[in-house]
């Protein structure tokens, strides 16, 4: 019933939409507190099916004239009322905002994260968040409290997600009325592209391939000693000069800096675009494991070698918007 | 749609479940045959124990075979399957029936809808205040149960019963404004099936040995009285029910339809005599009214036949309440040759001795009255006995085998063989059932009618006099008259009469007992009785006609949607949580020092605040610092005493900088 609602509203144009019937908008800045106006109420089709029984049971009390079945008829009755104020209740002057959102390879699920806060004493029960796509996560707010709901969306092609607009809902206390109201949210995550199965790494040493020793403080292989400077690791303290009455001496070490690679455009195989970005994607991810530094040449980007989380997401970035207008 | 996804009820709440649906059904364990209880049990354990232990649910197959059979077997121990009582059965199996393939929350929510309808048909056989108690408990219970079963999280059932308490309570305004104003209709609506009014009792239209005698074991409440201002003389309490003509020698019915509407009675009566009251009547499933003999006035309930009954244009199906006059002193005036014939009509060739006797009373005596006084004195001085288990009386000749044989025998043996010996004798005489007998309910001042009350007696036609009332049964056991029966004494067979006790206890019991007649009575009259009528009398005391439902409307509207948007009000607006005693006195302590221009700033620590007040203000720094450590003591210490927050109040409220 809702959902058949929520439709024929979406088929208005949005000047005809009755007014209030516009969407509360909430970003990782913004929250949007939901309002009186902007929240709807209706029985769901359990609270129909309720309703249809109250009736056959008063219509009994009517033939009966039974005096109990009046009062139990509208006891039931009232109480479905006041159930509606609760439903209401728990939606309203509710808080809704961004908090953040993980990106995640195609075909996986990338994560919405939602933050609700509730500024009021009374606890909110069974806070149901849906998106246009009908991914449902529920979680309960205690009082003056906030809570976080994930929405996993999953994702089957490369590039930029939007959350868009999601649904507030609650069916509590009895599930006969169903309250909601709809937000937009300013939310935007990447997708990239799905790592290749099977890739194994370009060849390296073309001419950028080789060893490069440096001279820093590893902790590899032993490669002499120095004067102690405050702060050197206590490890590596050469405690026998100490003994030996030559003052301290801290032992230095070398580490093996590992090749740079580069992982280029031109050295993957295939005529589709996807498929190449797919090799990339997994040659980031193994050169990512294997620590090595490396670089990304695309087309019209380059991408200087480096090393960390940071750059892998940089370079897995670019392959998410490769070709993908802004 | 509502996103509800869990599918399998865990064991807990499968044990509220099933316990919330046994004891929704339990009271009708009372009226439903056995072998539907113990059914309805054995599912009910068998579910729960396939729920602790995995167990599989049957088949499709099996559950269909399962149907059938019990919807045959229901319909073979009912003959039908829309009766009152075989329509419950049928619910409490589908119940059973949807337990069995209780998998889904779909499935939980059918089984809360069919135990609330199963709820309200309790009400059909009982309506008293403990019934009612439960079937409310029950009702909290399940919207409990059904709040715990829609919830998309795993909470205490504490809470739930918490809200749903919550819920009825704020509902309880709501419901009595709609009881107490929603338009009530004449019921029925629609036909009512046949065994709706199955188990009420009262007189009958008929009276055969042995009628009233069954009736004279129940305490079950007749009627209830209250008089205007005169209350007649226990010997006067003679409740006037059916009025029984005709005869075959062994049992007694009412006579021929005698013109009850636009009839006159020819009543002469001395008007010191008449009594008001009002009779409130349990429902008997007859036509017949009771009134004190002799009723004088007709009203809508009831109208007076020539037989002086009072008739009920319908069934009495529902508690009636009808005011009454009645005299007590009257004269019936003149007899109509139809009357007297029916009222000399002896069956032939039955009862012969009777009929002989009666000839030879007749021929003995020089007057009527001469003639009833001999049959009297019979019945005095010959052994008879009164008793609640006479003989039965089996012969073709029954009234005979009383007269000469057995001479045991209750009210009804009394007034049937005197009837006929007094028209052997060729005086015009019928019988007249109805209830002798009233006791008094000191605590509302009213008079009860029981069950156990229910008698006959004769009535002869005198020249002169017109009918007048005899009852044989006084001449045997005039203590019948004086006092009612003690049922709890039946056992022994031999008739006991309630003398009033005289030790302590048995007098608390009986003040208990009129205690609790009295708040029935209440109940019965304010909420059980609340129908169209009184419902008008409601409304035209606030002055509203009841034909001017455009304003009525508009009343109704009104209130029901002003205690709603109350109710409303109550519930949206937001709860502020209660301000910290210790704190709100600090706060204080803090604006005192405000209006001296110091001001603590958002972020500043007690102790800094204190630190910096004092080199401000030395002279207040001993103050300061104890007010200032008691603060941190209390706010942060555990919760604090009343004594010490006293102490710490004082302290704030002495300290003048």
């Amino acid at each position: 019933m809702a959902v058949l609602f929520q439709r024929w509203l979406d088929t208005l144009p949005a000047g005809l939409r009755p007014r209030g019937v516009r969407y509360f908008a909430a970003s990782a800045k913004q929250s949007a507190v939901l309002t009186n106006k902007r929240i709807f109420v209706l029985p769901t089709k359990q609270g129909w099916v309720f309703f249809v029984l109250l009736v056959l049971m008063l219509l009994g009390a009517m033939n009966y004239s039974n005096s109990m079945a009046f009062v139990l008829t509208f006891w039931l009755g009232s109480v479905s009322l006041v159930s509606l104020l609760y439903t209401y209740r728990n939606l309203v002057k509710l808080e809704i905002k961004l908090n953040g959102s993980e990106p995640c390879f195609a075909g996986g699920h990338a994560i919405f994260n939602l933050l609700l806060n509730n500024k009021q004493t009374r606890q909110r029960f069974d806070i149901g968040i849906q998106n246009a796509a009908g991914i449902t996560s529920t979680s309960s707010v205690n009082s003056e409290d906030h809570a976080q709901i994930s929405l996993a969306v999953p994702t089957s092609q490369r590039g930029r997600l939007q959350l868009g607009r999601v649904t507030l809902s609650s069916c509590y206390p009895l599930g006969l009325f169903r309250a909601w109201a709809y937000v937009d949210i300013e939310a935007e995550t990447l997708v990239y592209p799905r790592p290749a199965d099977n890739a194994p790494l370009p060849q390296t040493g073309q001419g950028s391939g080789e060893r490069m020793e440096t001279t820093e403080e590893g902790s590899d292989d032993f490669h002499g000693f120095r004067q102690y400077h405050a702060g050197d690791s206590p490890r590596h303290i050469y405690w026998k000069a100490l003994a030996r009455e030559q003052g301290l001496v801290t032992k230095q070490f070398q580490r093996h800096q590992s090749p740079e690679m580069w992982f280029d455009w031109a050295d993957t195989r295939g005529t589709d675009i996807e498929t190449r970005l797919s090799q990339l994607c997994r040659w980031l991810l193994d050169g990512d494991s294997q620590q090595q530094r490396f670089g990304l040449r695309l087309p019209g980007v380059v991408i200087a070698p480096a090393q960390g989380k940071e750059h892998l997401d940089q370079c897995l970035a670019q392959l998410a918007l490769f070709g993908v207008g802004e | 749609m509502n996103g509800v996804q869990i599918t399998v009820l865990d064991q807990r709440a499968m044990t509220w479940l099933l316990a919330g649906l046994g004891l929704t059904i339990l009271p009708h364990s009372l009226y439903l045959p056995i072998w539907i209880s113990a059914l309805a049990l054995a599912i009910g354990v068998w579910r729960w124990l396939a729920a602790q232990r995995n167990w599989p649910l049957p088949h499709n197959k099996i559950k269909l075979l399962l149907t059938l059979a019990l919807v045959v077997a229901i319909f073979a121990n009912y003959g039908t399957l829309v009766g009152r009582d075989s329509g419950t059965a049928l619910l409490v199996m589908m119940m059973g029936l949807k337990l069995v393939e209780l998998r889904q929350r779909r499935d939980v929510m059918v089984l809360m809808f069919l135990a609330y309808f199963l709820l309200i048909t309790h009400f059909i056989f009982s309506q008293t205040i403990p019934m009612a108690t439960y079937v409310m408990c029950c009702a909290w219970l399940l919207l409990s149960l059904h709040m715990h079963l829609t919830s998309m999280e795993l909470r205490p059932v504490r809470h739930s019963l918490r809200t749903a308490g919550g819920l009825m309570l704020l509902g309880l305004p709501l419901m009595l404004a709609l009881f107490v104003l929603f338009p009530r209709i004449e019921g029925p609506i629609w036909g009512l099936p046949k065994d709706a009014y199955a188990g009420m009792t009262g007189l009958g239209d008929s009276m055969s040995p042995g009628a009233i005698s069954s009736l004279s074991q129940s305490d079950e409440v007749a009627f209830r009285v209250k008089f205007d201002d005169q209350v007649p003389s226990t010997d006067k309490r003679y409740w006037r029910g059916p009025v029984l003509w005709m005869t075959d020698g062994r049992n007694w019915d009412i006579g021929p339809e005698l013109r009850p509407a636009a009839w006159q009675s020819p009543i002469s009566a001395a008007h010191e005599s008449a009594l008001s009251y009002t009779v409130t009547l349990e429902p008997h499933n007859q036509k017949w009214l009771f009134a004190l003999d002799l009723p004088a006035t007709s009203s809508e309930h009831g109208q007076i036949s020539s037989d002086l009954q009072l008739i009920a244009p319908k069934k009495v199906r529902k508690r009636l309440k009808y005011h009454m006059t009645s005299y007590l002193d009257y004269n019936t005036g003149q007899l109509t040759d139809f009357e007297r014939r029916l009222g000399l009509f002896l069956p032939k060739n039955r009862n012969p001795r009777t009929v002989a006797l009666g000839r030879s009373l007749q021929i003995q005596s020089r007057s009527d009255a001469e003639v009833i006084q001999k049959a009297l004195t019979m019945f005095r001085q010959q052994p008879f006995v009164y008793s609640l288990r006479p003989p039965l009386l089996d012969s073709n000749e029954p009234s005979d085998q009383f007269l000469f044989e057995t001479r045991t025998g209750f009210c009804e043996h009394f007034a049937s063989s005197f009837t006929m010996l007094m028209r052997a004798a060729g005086i015009p005489a019928r019988v007249v059932t109805g209830y002798q007998g009233a006791e008094l309910n000191p605590v509302d001042d009213y008079y009860i009618v029981r069950q156990r009350d229910a008698h006959a007696w004769s009535e002869v036609w005198l020249p002169g006099q017109g009918w007048v009332r005899i009852d044989p049964t006084a001449a045997v056991a005039p203590e019948r008259i004086e006092r009612s029966i003690d049922t709890s004494l039946l056992s022994a067979g031999a008739v006991q009469f309630s003398v009033p006790h005289s030790d302590l206890l048995s007098k608390a019991w009986q003040q208990v007992n009129l205690n609790l007649d009295a708040i029935n009575n209440r109940w019965n009259q304010l909420v059980l009785g609340y129908g169209p009528n009184q419902q008008r009398e409601f409304l035209q005391n606030l002055g509203l006609d009841i034909k001017d439902w455009r304003k009525l409307a508009w009343v109704f509207l009104v209130l029901v949607g002003g205690l709603f948007v109350i109710i409303t009000a109550f519930v949206l607006i937001p709860r502020h949580r209660q301000v910290d005693p210790v704190l709100k006195n600090y706060q204080r302590f803090c604006r005192k020092l405000a209006k001296r221009g110091l001001l603590r700033a958002e972020n500043e620590s007690a102790s800094a605040f204190a630190q910096r007040v004092k080199t401000n203000r030395p002279d207040l720094s001993e103050k300061i610092d104890r007010i200032t450590q008691l603060y941190c003591h209390l706010r942060y210490a555990g919760s604090p005493n009343q004594k010490q927050l006293l102490h710490f109040r004082k302290q704030v409220s002495e300290f003048k900088p």
